[in-house]
């Protein structure tokens, strides 16, 4: 099951919550990381992801698209994640360069089109396994 | 078990609801089943219409959208005869609405997933060719 607690067995893989809007690209991207062994959330929306991150899923890091529709897009998904989850790794991506959303700290920044395997490069240096 | 060895199936799960969503998913993909998820009829359709071959459908009756889940189930047979489509719902009247859309009719709501598995076979062992 999804890592409902640190003790899950899937809980020893990282698991990562993907928030990107385009179904097509979501798939894609999920299963790239599944493949690479890691466990995937999908959301579909900044709000779904606030739900998850909200519930008792465990979450090890959120890679999310800024341009989302609905009342929150991915930038205010960040900022709040920064309140409620301030240690919680973030990768932001793009088509367009978005200069407040560069890369600092836990935070970075990936403009579209991306490679996977950036990505998971990316997240791996974020939990610490490169 | 019975029915196609799960992982050479792919099960498309269509649940508005996140947390219920990422849960049975994630119990499929345990199983051994390749998953993909979607939210509404239209993520059905723009996954049936991409490279991605799905063998069955296990969709929510209330969908985000204009589509709920019996529309999808006429549609999806009638456009992808090949693809099996399995309805869950909470509402209790939902299984005489499907039953001529369902084989066994609507899974209420809470159901184990193994009982979703179950299903998934029966639809698959119906389409298994018979022995001459």
């Amino acid at each position: 099951m999804v890592g409902l607690e640190p003790e899950d067995t899937a809980a020893t893989r990282p698991c990562i919550l993907i928030v990107e809007d385009e179904l097509l690209t979501r798939i894609a991207a999920a299963e790239f990381l599944r493949d690479c062994g890691f466990t995937v959330i999908e959301a579909a929306n900044a709000e779904e992801a606030r739900l998850v991150v909200a519930s008792r899923a465990y979450v090890d890091l959120v890679f999310t698209d800024i341009q989302m529709p609905g009342d929150m897009d991915g930038r205010s998904l960040a900022g709040w994640l920064a309140r409620e989850k301030p240690r919680l790794p973030v990768i932001l991506t793009s088509a367009r360069l978005e200069g407040d959303a560069a890369s600092r700290g836990q935070r970075r920044f990936v403009r579209k089109p991306y490679r996977l395997s950036d990505i998971e490069k990316q997240i791996r240096e974020l939990l610490g396994q490169s | 078990m019975t029915g196609s060895a799960p992982g050479r199936l792919t099960i498309m799960v269509v649940e508005p609801d996140i947390l219920v969503r990422m849960v049975l998913a994630e119990y499929l993909r345990d199983c051994g089943y390749k998953v993909v998820e979607g939210g509404c009829a239209d993520d059905v359709f723009a996954v049936l219409r991409s490279d991605i071959k799905v063998h069955t459908v296990f969709a929510e009756v209330r969908l985000l959208g204009d589509s709920d889940g019996f529309a999808l189930a006429k549609a999806t047979r009638e456009m992808y005869p090949d693809v099996d489509v399995v309805l869950t719902s909470s509402v209790a009247n939902a299984a005489d609405k499907a039953s001529d859309l369902c084989a066994e009719g609507v899974l209420e709501k809470p159901y184990h997933p193994d009982e979703v598995i179950r299903r998934i076979n029966v639809l698959r062992d119906r389409r298994a060719p018979r022995p001459a």
